[in-house]
């Protein structure tokens, strides 16, 4: 699916936008191999340019709550002890409460964008990767080089940069992979409810949004997306199981 | 190896899953089809089960938000006139509204109308409606004014008198905002209709019954209950299934999807579908480039791809199921329009896109979700300027109230409800200060035609006035007219008798409707 949304608009270029009233809500031909939508667009077209936004928008998540969830990991792990209990309670407190309902509230709040969803979506998924990353690194720093590095005096930044973060690297592509379905199904569900990409371009969601009125006339406008975000989702899950098998976190 | 035939058997797994999910559905399906079959035999009891999408009244006091509208829709208000299927102006609690002198008009009272406390209706209880309309509801005061006299001649004549010439108050008198009620007494307001309310489960549902003594004979079903269903599918399936009798207000490409033992019944609506545009601003202060802009999109197009073809296209500002004399104004008619914007100087450039000095001809075209159909309008209306040379960005706002009141668009698609009475779309969307004119627009024209038009008690005069103000509308266009959409009801075939499609949606309910049994 990765490769067919970033390969697939070099070879089928038809444009995702044209509009032709005439040809609506055709069934799949040669022409338009899954068929058009009620403006006569070509779904094939907007199922490709929408999956790039989709997992664009996605990766994008991941690199950001990888970012600051590593940052404030990092700060608990390396950081006072106050710094730790301050920064641990305020992760519990954020995860007492579903992401998708924080970033809802946050989209609402910020202006209609798809860069406020996805910030919004990164204010409220880093939670699980500082945890994630706190533990990592503290059992990194019990590690006997660790502390042969420290009592030759290097600076615990340094630490972090030179020894931990390259051992880490295995395990944070493993949970950024692990949680890209998950963030996957949270932006096409927000997506979905009217948050994000203005009308026209397509996303994943907002394909299925469009067809909603058409769900027993034409149900295919509904479920290829529906399938596209449902087989991306499940791969992306095998993929960072298979991962986290061959780098075995536990040994990390 | 192992680990790939492992995730290989759960994908059969789930696929097979799927497919048991499938047959329970089947198995779900059978189940309501005998839900149905049951439900349809407790409609012998006469109860309509009606599903909308519409937000229910918040309380049973007429005096209070828009529970007037929902109290006429479902039979348990009424007016003092009334408009029928073909939008004509006929008197209903009223005998006859006639004019005295220029500012005063004489109701004279239909005789043996019970309220649905048992007392009769009089001209003292009009009075006392009036000025609780006029205390209570904000937009009753755009209709009549609140500083009109009324004056009890006899039980069953009143005179009201405005402070200047309202030729348009027999319309008013139909609008429900003066739907004709005693003070609510524990919160519900005694009404007149065939329907008295029941109860009401806020936004859930309400119950009305047949009132016995009704003046007009007695009504054909014994009681009525309206069920809230947000979700349009979710109301679509209800009436597939036996667990509703009739749908309200459904989406066109919804109904189209319905299978063929439901019974459909469209009319063009009287509401307007238009872009509004600020002609303060760049590039609309440009009177060519607004007509260029009303001639350049294809409306029958737009129909199409938004509304399956239904409802009804727009030249002009009133809608063609209004029952005005119409002056055909915006028609699609592009060579004219690139004639225009050439003459505006907006040439078209290498790229295709249309340039004046540098400056690229286009503009941001606001949107919002209330109604579904306006952004997908708005997409069509964006390839089809493309194909003109102007460059157009869709914005779906949730509050588009917040967007116009402040003025910040260039221009905004939005929808009113409008009148079978000329005077009150030009007086609510084209008069310097009215409601809906957020571009703060003035044509002295205008201007003086509405004045005219105000005084004017005469028919036919009123519809020669507001001929004048169309044919302004033609060389000054400050909105671009789009369509009408339909309203669409469904209902099981042969479940129901007596049904009128009305334009006017707050006509659901006749004393002829009944369910067959």
């Amino acid at each position: 699916m990765v490769v067919a949304v970033s390969i697939g608009p070099l070879f089928w270029q038809v444009d995702p936008l044209a509009q032709h009233i005439g040809q609506r809500l055709n069934p799949p031909s040669l022409s338009n191999p899954l068929g058009t939508d009620q403006f006569g667009r070509d779904v094939l077209a907007r199922i490709l340019i929408g999956g790039r936004w989709s997992l664009a928008g996605a990766a994008l998540v991941c690199l950001g709550t990888s970012c600051l969830g590593l940052a404030i990991g990092a700060c608990c792990a390396l950081g006072p002890r106050w710094l730790d209990y301050l920064l641990s309670r305020m992760t519990e407190t954020l995860q007492a409460i579903p992401a998708v309902l924080l970033a809802l509230a946050l989209s609402a709040i910020l202006s209609r964008s798809f860069g406020n969803l996805l910030l919004a979506l990164v204010l409220t998924n880093w939670t699980w990767y500082a945890r994630m990353y706190r533990a990592l690194i503290m059992k990194e720093l019990a590690m006997p080089y660790i502390e042969g590095a420290q009592v030759i005096g290097v600076k615990p930044l340094a630490i972090l940069t030179r020894h931990v973060l390259p051992n880490l690297f295995g395990a944070l592509v493993v949970v950024a992979t692990t949680n890209f379905g998950s963030v996957i199904l949270n932006l096409s569900a927000l997506s979905f409810i009217g948050f994000g990409l203005n009308p026209p371009t397509p996303e994943w969601g907002n394909l299925i949004n469009e067809s909603r009125t058409f769900f027993q006339r034409e149900p295919r406008l509904m479920i290829i997306p529906g399938l596209c975000i449902a087989t991306t989702v499940l791969w992306i899950n095998l993929l960072g199981n298979a991962l986290r098998d061959r780098v075995d976190l536990d040994k990390t | 190896m192992r680990r790939f035939g492992a995730q290989l058997s759960g994908l059969i797994l789930l696929l097979h899953l799927l497919i048991a999910c499938g047959s329970t559905s089947e198995t779900a399906q059978t189940t309501t089809s005998t839900n149905a079959t049951t439900e349809q035999t407790a409609n012998s009891n006469g109860v309509l089960r009606i599903g909308t999408g519409i937000n229910l009244p918040v309380g049973l006091d007429v005096a209070q938000g828009s529970t007037g509208y929902n109290m006429v829709t479902y039979g348990a208000g009424e007016t003092l006139m009334r408009f029928t299927a073909d939008n004509k102006l006929e008197p209903w609690l009223a005998e006859s509204v006639s004019p005295i002198d220029a500012t005063t008009w004489q109701i004279k009272l239909r005789q043996g109308v019970r309220f649905h406390d048992g007392s009769e209706l009089k001209a003292s209880d009009v009075v006392t409606s009036f000025n609780s309309s006029w205390q209570n509801l904000s937009a009753a005061k755009n209709f009549i004014p609140a500083d009109s006299k009324t004056t009890v001649i006899d039980d069953y004549t009143l005179n009201l008198s405005t402070s200047q010439a309202e030729g348009s108050v027999p319309y008013s008198l139909a609008n429900w905002n003066f739907v004709i009620h005693k003070p609510a007494v524990n919160g519900v307001s005694v009404l007149t209709g065939m329907y008295q309310p029941i109860s009401l489960e806020k936004d859930q549902e309400l119950v009305l019954e047949r009132f016995a003594n009704y003046w007009d004979g007695q009504a054909g079903l014994q009681k009525i209950s309206v069920k809230k269903i947000p979700d349009a599918n979710a109301r679509s399936l209800a009436l597939q299934s036996g667990d509703l009798d009739m749908l309200t207000n459904v989406a066109p490409d919804l109904a189209s999807g319905l299978p063929a033992d439901i019974e459909l019944q469209s009319v063009a609506g009287t509401r307007m579908h238009y872009v509004m545009l600020d002609s303060a601003y760049p590039p609309f202060d440009d009177r060519l480039v607004r007509q260029a802009l009303s001639l350049a999109i294809d409306r029958k197009a737009l129909l199409q791809a938004t509304l399956d073809g239904q409802g009804a296209v727009a030249t002009n500002l009133y809608p063609a199921s209004v029952g005005i004399e119409l002056v055909e104004a915006q028609i699609f008619d592009p060579t004219q329009a690139a004639t225009l914007l050439d003459q505006a100087g907006w040439v078209v450039g290498s790229d295709g896109m249309r340039s004046k000095n540098g400056q690229a001809l286009a503009f941001t075209l606001h949107s919002y979700p209330g109604r579904a159909e306006l952004t997908l309008m708005a997409i069509a209306i964006q390839a089809q300027l493309k194909d003109l040379g102007i460059a157009v960005e869709v914005k779906e706002v949730t509050d588009i109230g917040e967007i116009v009141e402040k003025g910040n668009f260039n221009a905004s698609m939005y929808s009113i409800g409008t009148s079978p009475d000329p005077q009150y779309t030009v007086g609510t969307t084209l008069i310097k200060g009215a409601a809906y004119n957020y571009a703060g627009y003035s044509n002295p024209a205008i201007e003086s035609a509405f004045a005219e038009l105000r005084a004017e008690q005469d028919h036919a005069k009123r519809i020669a006035i507001a001929k004048q103000i169309q044919t302004e509308v033609k060389n000054d266009p400050v909105n671009v007219y789009l369509a009408s959409p339909p309203l669409i009801t469904a209902y099981r075939k042969g479940s129901l008798s007596g049904y009128v499609p009305n334009p006017n949606d707050v006509y659901l309910i006749t004393k002829e409707l009944k369910l067959n049994q």
